[in-house]
């Protein structure tokens, strides 16, 4: 659990303070306009755009939070409501600086590394007219153009921002991992993540109908009848081998299935006969299932674990969950140890909802 | 208050029943649900007034810019009223342009935010979606889905869905959580023991464009059939039901998933399947697969679809978990084009190539066949295995095998997931790295594997291809070194008499290449004019430079002049 930076402290105060202000200004009315400045971090300044596209980020998380905890709906008032003594507006906007605050410090630590040259929002805008009137050009001569007709402020910040974390990631000394904390990582994960899941050995007693037979076509009711005799017998205390021995049309078959997570979920004969192994015990039984072509009992006849996938085979996976840890951890470093200045009197007058 | 909510919402069912004519109505969270809702001026309030309506075709609902409900859209749900094709049913938004879009946050009250259900001949169009709620539920953002609970099949009809934003989609990794989700049920035909295609749900004109999607927590769209269960897909049902995936036509078509934008999802990008001539283009996936402990993903995928083209897609930063290639052709997927494409820095390659399971009985019903991958360009794709995985360690069964040809691939000194050195596998068996001796790692089955580029500023470790694998005119440069590459004197059991190892001059060398343009090809290249040509490369390359017939082409993606 990481600490809370001591400058995020002041900013919730202030957003306790100036509740009465909290939904004033529109950006563009009066002095406050999209690119006055709101905050800086480490001397970088924050525009209140930057505001807005954190608090866009944060809008929905805000609503479901005051929803879920005080069974609160949005309205016109729902934003300057207190609940439980808080206002979804001033954790809207807190949580927003936050984010401005964290992407700032990237684009430093971008502009440190020759990633971006200039991290203002002002240069920013630049290149998205740049890319914008790319667009334009493109479209008007007949060229394609990946994404949008043209990009929003946003969404055009998300690409390079998401496109600006990978070069970083690639280019940040000491995010790599060791050998050793490989190693250690593969302890600490291998139950959890690298389980290869058990084998399970099951017998099947198996009628088949004709496909498509509804439940009252007399084939598969005598179907129905046939495996229903093999229950009984096994109720009885027969073994399954020895159950459809009596039963004209049954056959026993024996298959194995691992019970790792499949890619999708199939339903199909085979599938029931899957779902039905993952679920019962050693040596239990299965009610007599239909499988859209057949009516079986599934029998678990045994049950041993696969071990783990080997640290050679996943070791690429580790270091790339430790690269993107180490990532993460260093620029929550960064976002601690963030010198971060407020302009109240522009955070205040900011709407964001 | 909530009785006189219903007194009112009735009073307005009488005064404005079906009509005749089209009838536009707006919606603003400032209106009354008291107004007749049929001006600017006198809008109607709330979305269960909206819900309750029966529309008519060449009807419109406008909901105003700024305006914010909680709730869920679910028009016509009673009475799944559907437009024509000559006047089908909009929503849309109405208002100050300069307003945000009208949004909808769902709150986890529903499944989807916005949901059609047997409706056909509707757009939606402008609107901003969310559905963020408690988490651990299935949540999903806009979605139209073609079902049947009687025997008969039903034909769902014209869904359109554009330049919506749809984001916070925090439902769970499954595939019943998505951004746009457009699907059709199968399960009276699959659980009656019939075939599945012939008897299915279907949807035909599906257009979903110019959307954008940020944080979702699978699937960012997807178009296919589901099973009863809606936490399932039914990804398999040609092995598992033993229909012949290879001679029935899938039923759904006019599929065209085109210009979204889509960033920061869970699981799989674009999905789709049971399609016929599905088109997924201009698309960009960025920031994907970002959940490591769901289901495996890829960026933009197709399964048991025929005749479909994903081109001109941009796939970038897929996260570590299972698959995380940027395209993926799946089971069953026949005549599947891939081009003109440019993925990287995906955590599991750029390709999945996933024939069935080599001990699958039903192996022979879901092969694929005719695929072609060609002018895609690849960077630093693949910290996991290999850049192009070959499921199974096996090409395919089909009679048309695969071409890849012309692409160019790149992985820099620098690709960071590698965590070291830059050991490159270009070609895998999905799932293990390459064995440097070059004793295994077998890839078994035909290909045609042809005028590209794989350039790795690190080594580069190669498979050992199937005799039937057939190489020609690939440029083979690692400067760090090569294991079992495929040229004459190389350590494989077929070779590439074309094969060269030089440098092949990207216009950015000595720089790594970081755009697309830096793939492009210098005058003193020594790959300009010497590729071969067959008809399966076809005409254009991924700038859109003539590739003329009978005439060598360059190797790799760019045709164009040296420059």
């Amino acid at each position: 659990m990481w600490s809370t930076p001591r400058w995020l402290l002041v900013v919730a105060l202030a957003g306790l303070e100036c509740a009465c202000a909290a939904t004033g200004v529109v950006p563009g009315a009066g002095d406050i306009s999209s690119e006055t400045v709101v905050a800086s971090v480490n001397g970088e300044p924050i525009v209140v755009a930057e505001l807005l596209i954190g608090a866009s980020h944060e809008r929905a998380g805000v609503i479901a939070d005051f929803s879920a905890r005080h069974g609160a709906r949005v309205d016109d008032r729902f934003w300057t409501t207190r609940f439980g003594g808080e206002r979804p507006i001033d954790i809207l906007k807190r949580r927003a600086l936050e984010l401005a605050v964290k992407r700032k410090l990237e684009q430093l630590l971008m502009k440190d590394h020759a990633v971006l040259q200039d991290p203002s929002y002002h240069a920013y805008l630049a290149r998205l007219a740049g890319e914008n009137a790319r667009r334009s050009e493109a479209l008007r001569t007949g060229q394609p153009i990946y994404g949008p007709e043209q990009y929003g402020e946003r969404e055009y910040l998300e690409y390079l921002m998401s496109n600006g974390v990978i070069a970083l990631k690639e280019q940040l000394p000491g995010l790599a991992g060791s050998e050793l904390e490989l190693r250690h990582e593969y302890e600490a994960v291998k139950t959890s993540m690298f389980d290869r899941g058990r084998q399970i050995r099951v017998e099947v007693a198996q009628r088949e109908y004709p496909a498509g037979a509804r439940d009252h076509d007399q084939a598969k009711q005598a179907a129905r009848a046939a495996m229903a005799a093999v229950a009984a017998r096994v109720r009885r205390g027969d073994t399954l081998a020895a159950a459809v021995q009596h039963v004209a049309g049954v056959v026993l078959t024996e298959t194995a299935f691992g019970d790792a997570p499949d890619r999708a979920i199939a339903v199909g004969p085979r599938d029931v006969v899957r779902q039905a192994a993952r679920s019962l015990g050693l040596y239990a039984y299965s009610d007599v299932l239909d499988s859209g072509q057949s009516l079986v009992v599934v029998h678990c006849i045994a049950v041993e674990s696969l071990g783990y996938l080997s640290f050679e085979d996943t070791r690429r996976y580790l270091q790339h969950r430790h690269i993107e840890r180490a990532f993460e951890a260093r620029v929550q470093d960064l976002i601690e140890r963030a010198a971060v200045k407020l302009d109240r009197r522009v955070y205040e007058r900011v709407a964001v909802k | 208050m909530k009785r006189s909510l219903i007194l009112a919402t009735s009073a307005l069912c009488m005064s404005l029943p079906t009509l005749a004519s089209a009838t536009t109505y707006y919606i603003s969270s400032h209106g009354s649900d008291n107004n007749n809702g049929t001006s600017p001026s006198t809008p109607l309030a709330t979305l269960h007034v909206v819900n309750s309506l029966v529309y008519s075709p060449g009807d419109t609902i406008l909901l105003e810019r700024g305006s914010v409900w909680q709730g869920i859209l679910v028009p016509c749900a009673a009475a799944q009223c559907s437009g024509t094709a000559a006047a089908p049913i909009k929503i849309d938004a109405y208002g100050d342009l300069t307003a945000p879009l009208p949004r909808i946050d769902g709150a986890g009250s529903a499944r989807a935010t916005v949901s059609l259900v047997n409706q056909s001949y509707w757009e939606i169009r402008n609107l901003e979606v969310t559905n963020h709620g408690p988490g651990g539920f299935h949540y999903g953002g806009i979605e139209a889905i073609c079902d049947s609970t009687s025997a008969a099949k039903r034909i769902c009809h014209h869904i359109y869905i554009g330049h919506n934003y749809v984001h916070d989609i925090n439902g769970v990794a499954s595939y019943a959580d998505n951004g746009i989700w457009v699907t059709w049920n199968v399960h009276n035909s699959f659980f009656n023991g019939q075939r599945w295609v012939s008897n299915s749900n279907y949807w035909d004109d599906i257009v979903i464009e110019w959307n954008t999607l940020r944080d979702v927590s699978h699937h960012g769209i997807f178009a296919s059939d589901n099973n009863p269960i809606l936490t399932s897909i039914v990804d398999r049902i040609c092995p598992t039901t033993g229909f012949d995936c290879m001679t029935q036509k899938p039923n759904t078509t006019g599929l065209r998933i085109r210009n979204n934008t889509l960033i920061n999802i869970g699981g799989d990008g674009i999905q789709f399947g049971n399609t016929d001539g599905a088109v997924a283009e201009y698309n960009v996936l960025g920031d994907w697969g970002l959940n490591g402990a769901g289901p495996p993903a890829a960026g933009i995928w197709s399964y048991a679809a025929h005749n479909t083209v994903i081109q001109h897609n941009e796939v970038y930063g897929a996260h570590g978990g299972g698959d995380r290639e940027a395209f993926d052709i799946d089971f069953a997927n026949i005549s599947t084009y891939i081009q003109f494409n440019y993925s990287h820095n995906n955590y599991g390659g750029m390709l999945l190539f996933e024939e069935p399971h080599s001990s699958d009985p039903a192996a022979t019903q879901n092969y694929i066949d005719d695929a072609i991958v060609r002018f895609n360009l690849s960077l630093n794709d693949g910290a996991n295995t290999a850049v192009v995985n070959v499921w199974n360690g096996h090409w395919q069964a089909g009679l048309n095998p695969i071409d890849f040809a012309n692409n160019s691939i790149y992985q820099s000194a620098t690709n960071y997931a590698s965590g070291g050195p830059n050991i490159t596998d270009i070609f895998g068996i999905t799932g293990t790295r390459n064995d440097p001796t070059c004793q295994s790692s077998l890839i078994t089955g035909t290909a045609w594997i042809y005028n590209n580029i794989f350039v790795v500023q690190g080594t580069a470790v190669y498979p050992r291809f199937d005799p039937s694998t057939g190489l020609g005119a690939n440029v083979f440069h690692a400067p760090g070194g090569t294991s079992c590459t495929p040229i004459p004197g190389g350590q494989v059991p077929n070779v590439d008499a074309g094969a060269i190892t030089q440098n092949p001059m990207f216009v950015a060398f000595p720089a790594a290449p970081a755009t697309p343009n830096d793939f492009r090809l210098k005058s003193t290249s020594p790959v300009l004019g010497n590729g071969i040509y067959t008809p399966y490369i076809g005409g254009v390359d991924y700038w859109g430079n003539t590739v003329p017939p009978n005439v060598g082409p360059n190797r790799g993606a760019y045709n164009g002049p040296g420059l």
